[in-house]
């Protein structure tokens, strides 16, 4: 039996010490799945696929307040809560901002999310620029680095904008957030001239590096920076603002839409309304006014976002007629499902003279046609036009007879009754710099120069010329808002005109009773932002 | 040796064997079994020693048998001593049994072995047989809920695998519901799935460590406890089938309904007469509507079988088993079919060497999605549920396409299966030189297997919105484990020793493959069309989780009386932060068996024992890859195609490590009248530190919060149970067992700078779940003086609320704690009374000490009503209450809720057992026959209005009423 003893104890031995060999490195994680910053930045298509990213954080500005979650816009904050727009709803974020500004207090979660979504924009783009300085990104193709680095900063600098005009002075990230371990909790808050400077030399960058065309309609171009240039030197220097614009509505690349075109260019409709079909957003299909598109696209990672209508375009559903419910049903033509969360104010849709395109029946709906077969009102024929007693009237809220712009108009022809809005909108179109540089013109004292910018784009639109007397910063923000209603980020045109809590609390009545001046012309910085600093980080006045 | 010296040998022995057995003399044995106070003992097994011939007493107590001079007879019977009789030449062997008294002799599963109850110095509870046996469980959560004192079963929804449940021993330790979660271990595998894929008719016993001591070989995983569950092993004798089986039906209990169609109709019609459609008024005229919550459940029904087979020679021992268990719940559509397979088998190969292993193979089965219960209680009733060709209408509210028909994921096409494997194979070995000394390698092996397949067609509006969608899921889950141990137990007078070494391995990896694909030329090939979709996402999840571990347990013991347990474990976890991948817990215990000192020997107790513990605890709380920097998906277009883009997500924090439980616990066991009464008394007191939270971080750094070990909270305890034979007679005795627990649990430390979280309400000083609200203070009546109250611009009939900080205003900073949620004392009590062939068991059970907000008491139904609600009492100039606002849009705009008490006391279980008198089932050749009825949640008391006390929500699918009938029979 002394075999078997050996036996057993080798056994033992054997299977006992085949365990303990097993290392400590087997705790050692290496996941084969997840993309980490070491892993992704090794390469161009890397790269690219940081910039992308990039491009998806901005197109949640039309599409979710959270990632994926259409039910509030990043938009709401730069666009309601103005002089002519407020939130057409009892709550929400668009209510918050827009019609109750007591409620815009330092813990409102909205405020805190748009605040993040910024600087998380700011961080992606400090990641990509420092990780072409590693090795791996010191490889890449020299064109190719610039290029990447124009894109990074250029956000950048967009996301500034954002946060110098909602926020005011804001803390300046130039470096990526690194680990847990190494976090920054002293931020202080820099002057907004100082982070000017910074959006200076970042756009500077960006339009000396970025390519005049690109084959891509929704990409960056030394256009876009362009652009943001001028608007940037009318706080900086507004000679440079009338240069910079100056030069890209003369660069031969871009003009104004003064002819019909497009899908719907046999049909009714006008030159500038055509410019917000599905299917007439991008250059390849015509439109030469615009700078920057948003893409869009259904059933497609990457695009399948919610973007924009169900903001602005009232729902037809709640229309009755003669008191009677389901009249009108949701159509393509109608422009499909709604909410009307957003809406013009009264002073809004009071700019607009006779003719004027932009304020016509093709860029309003302040009717409804019926057309559900099944339910017509007794003495009513299907097809008839009943238009929305609207005029003489004061905004109020949740007011579903109310006029809702058709710029966002949109209907999945699979999905009539759908919440989806699938379509390339305009971002960014030459219009806007012609105001820009019209306000730059006024800053300069070039009266002339500014009716003669301003009278362009009236002409395309059929609205009588102006003269020189006529124009000063409020004619300005009135065009603005003729041209632009939506569009544009109305907040900070007021800011920049000093002109916020004068203009909504003489036009907007249902949000300006609330706004307090000194207070409410800029956004609350985050409780928490300030809670966790280590160093003083002072809240803006009055909050 | 050469081969005929060989081939000879084998001869020889051969006829010697041969020889033997002709010569061998088998005699006609026969006797008498009988214990102590000389009642014959029915069903006794008899076996002749290293054989598997065997024979049983019948009812008499008689047996016979032919055995051989030499032999010997084993004589065992369940609750006696086993007794072995050297077969001589006398041909009768009258045996008397003695009581196996002492109840603290009973074996303890305690992990990594098992010990005499008497030697445990750490907080062992075990559940009891009732629990397991003739009861409706589905799964052993079940079986514990009021059994053992300070275990609290959260129910979140009573689906009918019964899964959606929290299990908390001694309260909370962790701020997230699923970090609160004990580790569960059976047969001696960490297991890692659904807890409805162990069948409970094969558990044999549950033991929970509830202590630090007793959990601490389980290191970073033991702060919330560990429930160690055995399955069922054959006993040497011979083979006994049994088949278990019962039958019953489901049944919705009582609970607030909302309203009817006719309610609907004047409760919109004075909240807001514009809103009321057309299609509403003509279906309130013609008498129509719906009533959702009729269509959207049924009444269940329960089935299960189960066959055994067990036996065994003294070598070899089986437990074969084969269950069925079909469950339709009462929601409409909700089911669950489970098959098992369970085979359990030791054998010893030599006297050194016993393999074995505990095996179980499983399929469950959850097809189809169930009607939502929810969905139903808020669907507006004036809609129209089927069309005229009995479809269902898809959008049952014409004027409202976006409305839903809450029945339409019954029309989802739903398959989903879980296989499994569960193995636990070992080998013993009895190491030579040293006395005393064994190894063993114990190896774990999981497998599960989760496909899940679901289409949603045109038929419903989310099919119809995307032409078409569907999701597939395939789900793989290893749990590999691998350990070796080495035991040592000796005994040098009065000094025992024992001790454990261990050193395991485990890695969990989880493999998951979904694809998820929508736009399809038609609903044809349901879910088999993924690559025909207009848009197909693959998606890939993976995960993998190694804890190395060595631990090391030493029992001492003195003379019985003295009792020394010292523990200590060092963990490695792969999810751990870089810098913090080994933790070390350490724990010691002291027990006194005072009733075996000299001068307890004339006491009345039988026993009488103190013991104490200390020692520290882990929680692993964090996932795999928790700890690194990480990017996220976001893309984008290039043009009309997919642009892959990414950007930074999670900052890490290469630091983060275990969440540690240090815990103080002091108990008395005790047993006295000839161990009539006996239970125990237990205190326990401890502190959790480095709790994970999410640190709130700048924003600026592109993220707004990182994980942290940074909390602290502690809980304190009491517990109690007794178990008592009232009357202990031949044909008529009466048990009583109860068992109660206290928890404070307090927060302690939060984010160091000494603030509350209201966002997470998490307050420093009170427990982690309470509720922090604004408090309703009844109805703005008529006449009063509004305009100088808090709420100025308020009208009659709207809710009033409490100006906490009497600033003059109502907002955020009015909201005050109103209570707990979590209920500070739990207990059960069961009692079985036994009247000769009838026996009758009753289990109540109940929580008390927290409140939870009604939320069937708000008028929720959206600005625009478009949901259901209870009908209330509404405030009326006519009927100025203080019960309820005016079912006024505007009545409460801050919301306030109503929260309500949710003590409750339930009777859990009665159950009826007949068992068939012995001469009966004897003359049938059967062993024992019960039949049983058992009634589940028939009674509640409680003055919560809402749903279900035990619930956590109010609108998921309630605890049903379960009637079953069932029946035990062995032979």
């Amino acid at each position: 039996m002394k075999n078997l003893e050996f036996i057993k104890t080798l056994i033992f031995a054997f299977t006992f010490l085949s365990i303990y060999s097993c290392s400590d490195d087997v705790l050692v994680e290496n996941p084969p799945h997840i993309i980490s910053p070491n892993t992704l930045y090794q390469d161009l298509t890397g790269f690219e696929a940081g910039i992308n990213g990039l491009y998806a954080q901005w197109a949640r500005e039309r599409s979710g307040a959270n990632y994926g979650d259409p039910n509030d816009l990043m938009i709401d904050p730069s666009v309601v809560g103005t002089d002519n727009c407020y939130g057409n709803r009892r709550a929400g974020w668009s209510a918050d901002v827009g019609n109750r500004f007591f409620n815009n207090t330092s813990l409102n979660s909205f405020s805190r999310r748009f605040f993040n979504w910024l600087y998380e924009i700011i961080n992606a783009s400090n990641t990509i620029i420092g990780a072409t300085k590693t090795e791996a990104g010191q490889a890449l193709p020299e064109a190719d680095r610039n290029r990447i680095i124009a894109e990074a900063r250029l956000f950048r600098a967009w996301a500034y904008r954002h946060l110098t005009y909602s926020f005011g002075d804001v803390p300046l990230a130039l470096e990526t957030g690194t680990q847990g371990s190494a976090l920054r909790d002293d931020w202080t808050r820099q002057p907004v001239a100082e982070v000017r400077n910074q959006m200076l030399e970042d756009l500077l960058f960006a339009e000396e590096n970025l390519p005049e065309t690109s084959p891509n309609q929704g990409r960056l171009v030394k256009a876009v920076a362009t652009h943001y240039l001028a608007e940037l030197y009318l706080e900086l220097d507004p000679q440079q603002a009338v240069v910079k614009a100056n030069s890209l509505i003369n660069s031969g690349l871009y003009s104004l839409i003064t002819q019909r075109y497009g899908v719907k260019a046999n049909q009714p409709g006008t030159p500038f309304t055509d410019m917000f079909l599905d299917g007439n957003s991008n250059k390849t299909e015509g439109n030469t006014e615009a700078l920057w598109v948003m893409q869009n696209e259904a059933l497609t990672i990457g695009g399948d976002y919610n973007m924009m209508r169900r903001w602005y375009r009232g729902r037809s559903q709640d229309v009755r007629v003669d008191g009677i419910s389901g009249t009108i049903i949701f159509s393509q033509e109608n422009g499909g499902r709604g909410l009307g969360r957003n809406a013009p104010t009264r002073y809004a849709m009071e700019l607009y003279e006779e003719g004027d395109h932009r304020g016509g029946r093709f860029a309003w709906r302040t009717y409804e046609v019926l057309n559900n077969p099944d339910i017509v009102p007794p003495f009513r024929q299907l097809g008839d036009t009943i238009f929305f007693q609207w005029e003489n009237q004061d905004e109020v809220i949740r007011n579903a007879y109310w006029p809702s712009t058709r710029k966002w108009d949109y209907a999945d022809p699979n999905d009539i009754s759908g919440t989806t809005n699938y379509n390339d909108q305009v971002y960014l179109r030459l219009a806007e710099t012609y105001l820009v540089l019209a306000e730059a013109q006024l800053l300069t004292d070039d009266a002339q120069g500014a009716a003669n910018s301003i009278n362009i784009l009236r002409q395309r639109s059929n609205a009588s010329p102006i003269t020189a007397a006529d124009v000063n910063i409020d004619f300005i923000l009135d065009e603005r808002s003729r041209e632009l209603w939506s569009e544009e980020h109305r907040r900070y045109s007021l800011v920049r005109a000093g002109k916020w809590y004068e203009r909504v609390s003489q036009f907007n009545k249902v949000g300006g009773p609330t706004a307090t001046e000194g207070r409410d012309e800029l956004l609350p910085i985050p409780q928490s932002v300030i809670d966790v600093n280590t160093v003083p980080f002072p809240q803006n006045p009055g909050y | 040796m050469n081969t005929n010296q060989l081939i000879f040998k084998l001869i020889y022995l051969i006829s010697i064997l041969l020889t033997y057995n002709g010569y061998s003399q088998t005699i006609d044995i026969s006797g008498n079994v009988k214990d102590e106070s000389n009642m014959p003992l029915p069903g006794v097994n008899i076996i002749i020693k290293g054989t598997t011939t065997g024979t049983s007493t019948n009812f008499d107590g008689n047996y016979s048998i032919s055995a051989s001079v030499g032999q010997i007879l084993e004589f065992s019977y369940l609750g006696f001593k086993t007794k072995e009789v050297l077969v001589g030449n006398a041909t009768t062997y009258n045996v008397i049994l003695v009581t196996d008294n002492s109840q603290l002799d009973e074996v303890v599963v305690v992990g990594y072995g098992t010990q005499k109850r008497s030697d445990v110095t750490g907080s062992v509870t075990s559940v009891s047989k009732e629990r397991l046996e003739q009861v409706p469980n589905t799964n052993f959560s079940q079986a514990i809920q009021g059994s053992v004192a300070g275990v609290g079963i959260q129910t979140t929804g009573s689906s009918a695998d019964g899964d959606e449940i929290n299990i908390l021993i001694r309260g909370r330790n962790s701020f997230s519901n699923e970090r609160n979660q004990p580790l569960i271990v059976l047969d001696g595998v960490p297991y890692s799935g659904n807890i409805s894929d162990i069948n409970p008719t094969d558990i044999a016993s549950i033991d929970i460590l509830k202590d630090a001591s007793s959990s601490a070989i389980y290191g970073s995983r033991a702060a919330n406890g560990v429930i160690l569950i055995t399955s069922k092993k054959g006993l040497s004798g011979i083979v006994k089938f049994s088949y278990d089986g019962l039958y019953g039906s489901e049944n919705l209990t009582e609970f607030p309904r909302p309203m009817s169609p006719s309610e609907y109709y004047n409760f919109k019609l004075i909240r807001d007469e514009t809103l009321i459609t057309d299609s509403e008024r003509e279906l309130f005229e013609n008498g129509g509507g719906t009533n959702w919550l009729d269509l959207a459940t049924r009444t269940g029904s329960r089935l299960q079988h189960t066959i055994s087979a067990s036996g065994g020679s003294e070598k070899t021992k089986y437990y074969i088993s084969a269950s069925y268990l079909d469950v339709q719940g009462v929601a409409v559509n909700d089911q669950f079919q489970r098959t098992t397979l369970r085979v359990n088998l030791d054998a010893s190969l030599t006297n050194w060497l016993k393999i074995g292993t505990n095996t179980q193979l499983s399929f469950a089965e959850r097809d189809g999605q169930n009607a939502s219960f929810g969905g139903a209680y808020l669907a507006n009733p004036l809609t129209t549920a089927y069309n005229e060709d009995g479809t269902l209408n898809i959008f049952p509210w014409p004027e409202d396409v976006q409305t839903r028909n809450p029945l339409e994921s019954l029309l989802f096409k739903d398959n989903h299966d879980t296989y499994k494997v569960f193995t636990n194979n070992y080998i013993d070995v009895n190491l030579p030189f040293i006395e005393g000394l064994s190894y063993r390698m114990n190896t774990g092996f999981e497998l599960t297997s989760l496909n899940r397949q679901q289409y949603r067609g045109r038929d419903t509006q989310e099919g119809l919105r995307v032409q078409g969608s569907l999701d597939l899921e395939d789900n793989l889950l290893t749990n590999i484990l691998l350990e070796n141990i080495l035991n040592y137990k000796n005994k040098f007078g009065k000094h025992s020793v024992a001790a454990t070494a261990l050193y395991s391995y485990q890695k969990i990896e989880q493999d998951i493959r979904t694809v998820g694909a929508r736009g399809f030329p038609s609903d044809e090939l349901t879910w088999y069309q993924a690559a025909l979709g207009a848009v197909i996402e693959p998606g890939y999840e993976y995960s993998e989780q190694v804890t190395l571990s060595a631990m090391l347990r030493l029992n001492y013991t003195y003379d019985d009386r003295f009792l020394v347990t010292v523990t200590g474990r060092r963990d490695g976890y792969s999810g751990f932060g870089e810098n913090n991948k080994w933790g070390n817990f350490l724990s010691g215990a002291l027990g006194w068996n005072i009733h075996k000192e000299s001068f307890m020997n004339n006491s009345i107790f039988n026993t009488l024992k103190l013991r104490s513990s200390y020692g520290l605890n882990g929680n692993q709380a964090l996932g795999p890859y928790q700890t690194l920097t990480t990017l996220d998906n976001r893309s984008y277009l290039n043009g009309t195609v997919t642009a892959i883009g990414f950007i930074p997500d999670e900052i890490g924090n290469p630091n983060l490590k275990w969440e540690s439980t240090l815990m103080a616990n002091v108990a008395v066991d005790y047993a006295l009248l000839e161990n009539r009464i006996s239970g125990t008394f237990e205190y326990y007191s401890s502190k959790t530190n480095n709790l994970l939270l999410n640190r709130t971080i700048s924003s600026v750094s592109g993220d707004n919060a990182i994980t942290d070990n940074i909390g602290e909270l502690s809980n304190t305890g009491f517990e109690v149970s007794i178990s008592a034979d009232v009357i202990n007679k031949d044909d008529f005795r009466w048990n009583i067992s109860a068992n109660a627990a206290w928890t404070e649990n307090k927060i302690t430390k939060l984010y160091g700078d000494g603030t509350d979280d209201l966002e997470n309400q998490w307050f420093i000083g009170k427990p982690i779940n309470v509720a922090f609200d604004l408090e309703f203070d009844g109805v703005y009546q008529i006449g009063e003086d509004i305009a100088s109250s808090a709420q100025p611009n308020a009208l009659p009939g709207h809710a009033k609320i409490i100006d906490q900080n009497n600033d003059g205003a109502i907002d955020d900073e009015d909201r005050v704690i109103l209570g707990n949620e979590d209920p500070n004392f739990i207990a059960g009590f069961g009692t079985t009374i036994t009247y000769k062939d009838f026996s009758l068991n009753i289990f109540t059970q109940g929580a008390f000490g927290a409140i939870k907000e009604n939320t069937l008491l708000q008028d929720d139904v959206f600005s625009d009503i478009k949901r259901n609600t209870t009908p209330k009492n509404w405030w009326t100039p006519d009927n100025p209450t203080n019960e309820f606002w005016a079912n006024d849009v505007d009545a409460n705009l801050r919301n306030v809720g109503i929260y309500e008490s949710i003590d409750y006391w339930r009777i859990k279980d009665v159950t009826l057992t007949y068992t068939l008198p012995r001469t009966f089932s004897e003359s049938m050749g059967i062993d024992n026959l019960r039949v049983y009825l058992t009634g589940r949640n028939l009674f509640t008391i409680t003055n919560y209005t809402g749903l279900d006390p035990e619930l956590t929500g109010n609108r998921d699918i309630p605890l049903s009423k379960s009637y079953v009938f069932g029946i035990n029979l062995s032979f």
